[in-house]
């Protein structure tokens, strides 16, 4: 770490994984309560095609705490070696033009073990530092005009986390949604002209008092979880208890969670695995279907997450079919954000859609046959 | 009412004395905690005249042990706090964070940057004088670092992350505004009270000041023997802290007030224990106690409460047990000061109804002659050299920033060519340089975001619940709403009785809003020009944190009958008003929310008086209103 006492530092760019914390990372597994943001995660890790969750409730609940502690769960992925984007080898149609050059020269790309980038935006970011653009230190050297990856290339396959999300600048908002629309960040600046892949899960967190969020931004966001202050005392002292601890000594307050973490960490490449055979009856999503009508969600977007959540959910839990009873645990998640608001609304979003999905679970207990095919 | 000077020279002589500082109890018990126990982050005070709690701070961080070595000291364990650096609320983002250092960057060819006063506070504790003003952008970065513990950058091409680790020290002014809630959840003490001091401790401090100018030397050592004891006393506490126990049951005393006051998140709770633990260990005890609890209450729990202590829950037979009774008695006494502006039989909680908001309310802050009409957008033009750096650009603004990294890059390719042809001509040194063109220069495009700031002030008298109180309430949540898709910043007023309250300082959150003026009490009578003068007040505050421009929303029935000041009647208050108004450009309008329209009815003349718009606020059924927002809605979106 560089230390203040040099009056300057000459930068070496970080590529890392580092998430921008000086401290000892505080493990997933010893997170107190909070069910609903922690489920939301994981499911996100085991579907990256979810679109991501984002994290809105009282300050200190830990929401940063949670996702930072995320990033020591995910398991290794192949990645082509050399290549700045990480891109995978066994898809070649998501390739970056570097390795697609190799390829045409005939060239076999060697994969190598890596982990996966979990990347933080920082509020105060400019432009040029997340889309990337001329490398300018070559360019003085060298004379060429070469790329520098930014944050965009950094968190391809991985995870681009931005805490206080509904602070964020509307031009980088913009920048976000382009790339999370098309899974690629196409640059041209400064006589550089660059498209890269840029898939990447976005995960956000922030305050409601803080200000709202854009709808566009929001709309992306495949889930949406409220984080609450937790109002079970003995739970409570629990988290001060744990969070002395650790304060104490980080090292060994994470060596007793390494058995903990390394089992989760098992269950969510298990369920990974068993992902893609997970099933989800057609009669199950007609349910889904009725339940965005009858809370009237807008587009399909909804319909399309809960199906998705239930799934990953199902392979969380190790079974290779999707049931109502997943979907009941998905569905406020997957659509809170998605239900047309109304200012005078006093009822939250969400106990209108626990209600309509409890009507709904009457309704098929009486038809019957479609839970007990779970 | 300040008599100490908070630009005093620094040296060790001339310091005024921590223990010469006449009163300041509490303040100076929170700022012991926090040099026995830098866990707690920091702490903000509240002041009524600035300058004495800043020279308090001061002369307290000069009390701190000196660290022997500052190099050596890699171990953020041993980080002893011991400097101080204060952080003026005019920051640029650059120099908060770092930027490219120009001259070392041309100089050497690589990229060199200087780092932001975060990264330069790392180690140290880091002062900010009327915190209440900082802007929120800065204030969200101060508070991040705060939680890392280090300065993430992505800015200009350069991409790092620099240590900075620092205590907070914040003083804020009690009567205009406080931190923002992100640094208040981020720093462990809270000093939010404003003791003044009685006759003769001020007959004291003055006499002591006086010593303190005609002989300063002489005075400083005067107290040589007390400022040696604190400075003894924050040691052996600090060695002794580690030693210290508490047991499950002080944590569980602790949450159980902490829940009791609805204070929110989980970080309030572990200040609170590591400030009892603090405290113990500073009484020179190896074992809790309750009146380290109560001090952890008092600086830690009550100033975060959202709600008071319910009478009902004191009476539950749990709460009775031994091992919390005391503690919550002792918060509640904590709150019995606050307690009367609350309780009254007389106040009702009106249910906001629908209501149609008429559509020139909206169109009001658009008319102004230096914004477009047409545009829908109120974004400020980027010739401005406020705000945050957006983006670079090739033509020079009337008042230009060069963007160094932006105009590097376009030189960059260049150089190799330029170079060599210069080389012919220059000595050797020279033809290293980077070589910048005329034609390479690059200008910092600048974003302020400069929405308009909402003023809501609210009539809440006892003559309002006839008058249309619900329906009020209704057309302010329509207007949030609007104010919403704007992106712009409201705040609420609510006068009634004697006074005007600030319930909501200016923020871009609807949710809080809504959830404020849902529970907004009604009863006594109607100070408008109280509200109006807070209104003004709040105005020229936001001016200060760059908002440009401020709309008044006054919902009333325009029954006015309590003046503000003494000897003056309504109308020469409401005249004085709007010549304020005027001066400070506040474009007002007074929305008559009576039943019935009368033309001759009170708000008109009030409007009349202040030079405000009128507006009557007529009933409405949903759907109008629904057809009403969402095609102001689509507006907004273009």
């Amino acid at each position: 770490m560089p230390r203040n006492s040099k009056p300057v530092i000459s930068t070496a760019v970080v590529r890392s994984n580092n998430l921008g914390s000086a401290r000892a990372t505080y493990p997933f597994t010893a997170i107190v309560g909070q069910d609903e943001m922690k489920v939301a995660l994981l499911l996100s890790v085991i579907d990256p095609n979810l679109g991501g969750v984002i994290i809105m409730g009282h300050r200190g609940t830990g929401k940063s705490t949670a996702v930072r502690g995320l990033a020591d769960l995910l398991p290794p992925i192949k990645k082509v070696k050399g290549c700045v984007y990480g891109c995978d080898p066994d898809r070649t149609n998501e390739l970056c033009e570097d390795c697609i050059a190799r390829l045409r020269r005939g060239d076999r790309l060697k994969a190598e073990r890596g982990s996966v980038p979990v990347v933080d935006l920082p509020l105060g970011a400019t432009e040029d530092r997340v889309c990337g653009t001329l490398d300018i230190e070559r360019a003085l050297v060298e004379g060429v005009k070469a790329f520098e990856p930014g944050l965009l290339a950094r968190a391809n396959r991985g995870f681009l986390y931005i805490d206080e999300v509904n602070l964020l600048d509307d031009h980088i908002v913009d920048v976000l949604l382009d790339s999370a629309a098309s899974g690629r960040n196409v640059v041209e600046r400064e006589g550089i002209s660059v498209s890269h892949p840029s898939r990447f899960v976005l995960v956000g967190s922030g305050n409601p008092e803080e200000g709202e969020l854009r709808p566009q931004l929001l709309d992306r966001f495949g889930l949406y979880t409220q984080i609450k202050t937790i109002t079970d005392l003995d739970q409570r002292v629990e988290i001060v208890e744990r969070r002395e601890r650790f304060d104490d000594s980080p090292e060994t307050f994470q060596d007793e969670m390494a058995d903990e973490q390394s089992a989760l960490r098992r269950r969510i490449t298990r369920a990974k695995k068993l992902l893609p055979r997970c099933k989800l009856d057609r009669s199950l999503l007609m349910r889904i279907a009725e339940l965005c009508l009858t809370v009237e969600v807008d587009g399909h977007r909804g319909e399309l997450t809960i199906a998705r959540a239930a799934r990953a959910l199902a392979a969380f839990e190790g079974r290779v079919r999707a049931t109502l009873a997943e979907v009941e645990r998905v569905a406020v998640m997957s659509l809170r954000h998605r239900l047309r608001r109304n200012p005078l609304e006093t009822v939250d979003s969400g106990s209108r859609i626990e209600q309509a999905m409890s009507d709904l679970m009457k309704k098929s207990s009486q038809t019957g046959p479609l839970i007990a095919a779970g | 009412m300040s008599h100490l000077k908070a630009q005093r020279s620094d040296t060790e002589q001339t310091r005024y004395p921590f223990s010469a500082i006449v009163g300041h109890r509490a303040a100076k018990h929170a700022l012991m905690l926090l040099a026995v126990e830098p866990a707690l982050r920091g702490v903000l005070l509240g002041t009524s005249s600035g300058s004495t709690e800043a020279a308090l701070a001061r002369s307290f961080i000069a009390l701190l042990p000196k660290s022997e070595k500052r190099a050596s000291d890699e171990d953020a364990q041993v980080r002893r706090f011991d400097e101080f650096i204060e952080l003026p609320l005019n920051i640029t983002e650059d120099r908060l964070l770092g930027v490219l250092d120009l001259e070392r960057t041309l100089a050497s060819g690589t990229r060199v940057i200087s780092p932001g006063l975060l990264a330069r506070a790392d180690g140290r504790v880091l002062c900010v004088n009327d915190i209440g003003l900082l802007d929120s952008d800065t204030a969200a970065h101060v508070a991040h670092a705060m939680d890392a513990r280090c300065v993430r950058i992505e800015r200009e091409t350069v991409s790092t992350n620099q240590s900075a680790d620092f205590l907070l020290i914040g003083l804020f002014n009690a009567t205009e505004s406080e931190a923002s809630p992100m640094l208040r959840e981020r720093v462990g003490l809270i000093v939010d009270s404003v003791v003044d001091l009685s006759i003769e401790e001020s007959v004291v401090m003055i006499d002591r000041e006086f010593l303190f100018e005609n002989n300063s030397f002489g005075f400083v050592g005067d107290f040589i023997l007390e400022e040696a004891a604190i400075k003894n006393a924050i040691e052996t506490a600090r060695s002794r802290l580690p030693r210290v126990r508490a047991s499950k049951n002080h944590i569980r005393q602790i949450v159980r007030v902490s829940m009791r006051l609805g204070v929110e998140g989980n970080r309030a709770d572990s200040f609170a224990f590591k400030a009892a633990r603090a405290n113990a260990a500073l009484a020179g005890r190896d074992e809790v106690n309750d009146d380290d609890i109560v001090t952890a209450i008092r600086f830690v729990l009550a100033p975060r409460a959202t709600m008071l202590p319910s009478p009902e829950q004191k009476e539950q037979p749990l709460d009775k047990s031994t091992d919390c009774g005391d503690a919550a008695e002792d918060a509640k006494q904590v709150f019995d000061a606050d307690l009367s502006g609350f309780t009254d039989a007389a106040d009702e909680l009106i249910p906001p109804i629908d209501s149609r908001v008429p559509s020139e309310l909206f169109r009001l802050p658009l008319r102004s002659p230096s914004h477009n009409d047409r545009s829908g957008k109120r974004l400020k033009s980027s010739t401005s050299i406020r705000g945050r750096y957006a983006r670079s650009q090739i033509y020079a603004p009337r008042e230009a920033k060069v963007a160094i990294d932006a105009t590097l890059r376009a030189a960059a390719p260049f150089q190799v060519r330029r170079r060599s042809a210069a080389e012919n001509r220059e000595s050797d040194l020279a033809s290293r340089r980077i070589k910048i063109a005329p034609g390479d220069l690059r200008y910092k495009q600048f974003k302020q975001r400069s929405g308009v700031l909402f003023i809501f002030a609210v009539d809440a008298s006892g003559s309002m619940a006839i008058n249309g109180m619900a329906q009020a309430k209704g057309a302010l949540l329509r207007v949030l709403q609007q104010a919403y898709l704007h992106r712009d910043k409201v705040a609420l007023i609510s006068f009634r009785r004697k006074g005007a309250e600030v319930l909501l300082a200016p923020t871009g959150s609807v949710e809080l809003a809504k959830r404020l003026v849902d529970s907004l009490p009604t009863g006594g009578g109607t100070p408008i020009s109280a509200g109006v003068a807070k209104a003004i007040e709040l105005a020229r505050l936001e001016r200060l944190k760059g908002m440009s421009r401020a709309v008044l929303v006054l919902f009333t029935d325009g029954r006015a009958n309590v003046i503000a000041r003494e000897g003056q009647t309504i109308d020469d208050e409401l005249r004085t008003l709007a010549v304020a108004l005027g001066s400070e450009s506040i474009d007002s309008i007074v929305v008559d929310t009576r039943a019935r329209y009368m033309s001759s009815g009170e708000a008109n003349a009030v409007a009349q008086k202040l030079g405000s718009r009128y507006l009557y606020l007529p009933r409405a059924d949903y759907a109008t209103v629904y057809r009403e927002v969402t095609a102001l809605a689509g507006r907004a979106v273009k």
